[in-house]
């Protein structure tokens, strides 16, 4: 009889044996950007056209590095460097898991130009780094990235 | 009768086995509960486990290969006492190093207590019918969780971050050398505010489930054992924001060594990524030794 449930519990184990599926390899940078030119990405509100690149890709051990520019484009096409007067701040939250990761560093370079320092996401998994224009804490205008780690 | 009790007192070493070392994310699982499933008055459990990152899946279902290996080790000691001839209390408290990449943290994880009711004893020796312990538990968040983390790795997140409650039942039955175990519980977290860096404004956990079944053969001082239990999380609201649901099953094989008694000595390798569809988990694989003891009524 034990022999017997013992088979069918085994045919029942192997049955439910887990089919890994292994991510394929993503590049780091972030989905639906285009070209600089396209304004692809913007402020929700103001509608302030954002592009990123990273200077220095992180990893499971290691933080990286962006850098963005803000900018407006004008009707003919020229591109404006967007100086933005509130603070600037870099969020990373990972959605399907409703938690963020170690706090970016954020440093204006130049007008309408910033490097994200510090940027470490804890796990892998699809991310969002929002970008946010805060005011005495509390955010005025947002743009969000997506990116899979 | 001492064979008696060796089945009759086996069941929770493979119940804390496959519970208490799953976790879906940052060290974070619903804890065993601390119970008697024998007949004994009172008993103690120190189990000490050393768990590897094996991958993390993602909530699309990828797996994702852990090039940096993430190590928990815990010390989880365990309590539990008859207060009649029916009930009992129990309390859990695990004690955690999280560390990868030559950085590590540690404390307590969550503290859980336990009220158990043998609703069906198995005193009268029926050839089938179950003994069936019903229990409650209250988990108290006293472990950092993922929303609260300080360190820049996370590595401080040792626990879920809310207080929860739960409700389960403890089935189990033996047949001469042959034993069998089934549990399933439900459990709720309760909402709270957060204000830091990361998150700003309310936590709503959903509910969460786990099954467990198992079983095992028994000769005069050992117990070979093997079980596999499943476990469910809704997804966490912020701020009325759904993320995704937590899924992952555990399997585990464990050998028993019973030195006297009172006295129990367990074995295990519990592994996340054997069965199953995990979803927005981390899976480990994890060793862990365990001695248990007893005090008989």
């Amino acid at each position: 009889m034990f022999g017997k449930l013992f088979l069918t519990i085994s045919l029942l184990v192997l049955a439910a044996c887990a089919k890994p599926n292994w991510a394929p390899t993503r590049s780091l940078d972030p989905i639906s950007q285009s070209e600089e030119a396209a304004c692809s990405l913007k402020f929700s509100k103001s509608g302030v056209c954002i592009y990123w690149k990273w200077e220095k890709h992180p990893n499971e051990s290691d933080v990286g590095s962006f850098v963005f520019k803000t900018y407006t484009i004008d009707e003919d096409g020229s591109m404006n460097a967007a100086d933005i007067q509130d603070d600037m701040n870099v969020e990373l939250w990972m959605p399907d898991m409703s938690h963020g990761s170690s706090p970016v560093e954020v440093s204006k370079t130049a007008v309408g130009t910033y490097r994200a320092d510090e940027v470490f996401f804890i796990m892998p998994g699809k991310w969002e780094i929002k970008f946010q224009i805060k005011k005495s804490g509390v955010i005025q205008d947002e743009a969000v990235s997506v990116i899979h780690f | 009768m001492k064979l008696f009790l060796s089945f009759t007192s086996s069941f929770l070493l493979l119940l804390n086995s496959t519970n208490a070392l799953a976790s879906a994310c940052c060290s974070g699982g619903f804890a065993a509960p601390a119970l008697i499933a024998g007949e004994q008055k009172a008993q103690f459990t120190q189990n000490l486990s050393l768990s590897e990152e094996h991958a993390y899946v993602d909530n699309e279902g990828y797996w994702h290969d852990a090039s940096e290996k993430e190590y928990i080790q815990t010390l989880r000691l365990e309590a539990a006492h008859i207060i009649s001839d029916r009930w009992q209390v129990g309390i859990s408290a695990p004690y955690l190093e999280r560390s990868k990449a030559g950085n590590s943290a540690s404390g307590f994880g969550d503290i859980s207590g336990t009220v158990g009711y043998e609703a069906v004893t198995d005193w009268t020796y029926d050839p089938w019918q179950p003994k069936t312990i019903l229990f409650g538990q209250l988990i108290v968040p006293t472990g950092k969780s993922i929303y609260e983390f300080n360190d820049a790795m996370a590595l401080d997140a040792r626990g879920r971050g809310f207080y929860s409650t739960g409700i389960g039942g403890l089935l189990t039955k033996n047949w001469m050398k042959w034993d069998a175990f089934l549990t399933a519980e439900l459990h709720k977290g309760f909402t709270k505010q957060v204000d830091n860096q990361q998150i700003q404004g309310e936590l709503e956990p959903g509910w969460g489930h786990s099954y467990t079944v198992g079983g095992g053969y028994n000769t005069a001082w050992w117990r070979f054992g093997a079980s596999i239990s499943t476990t469910h999380e809704d997804p966490v609201k912020v701020n009325g924001t759904p993320g995704g649901s937590q899924n992952f099953t555990a399997a585990a094989l464990s050998v028993s060594y019973f030195a006297t008694t009172d006295l129990v000595g367990t074995l295990t390798y519990a592994d996340q990524s054997l069965f199953g569809t995990p979803e927005n988990a981390s899976l480990q694989r994890t060793i862990s030794l365990q001695f248990q003891q007893r005090w008989q009524r």
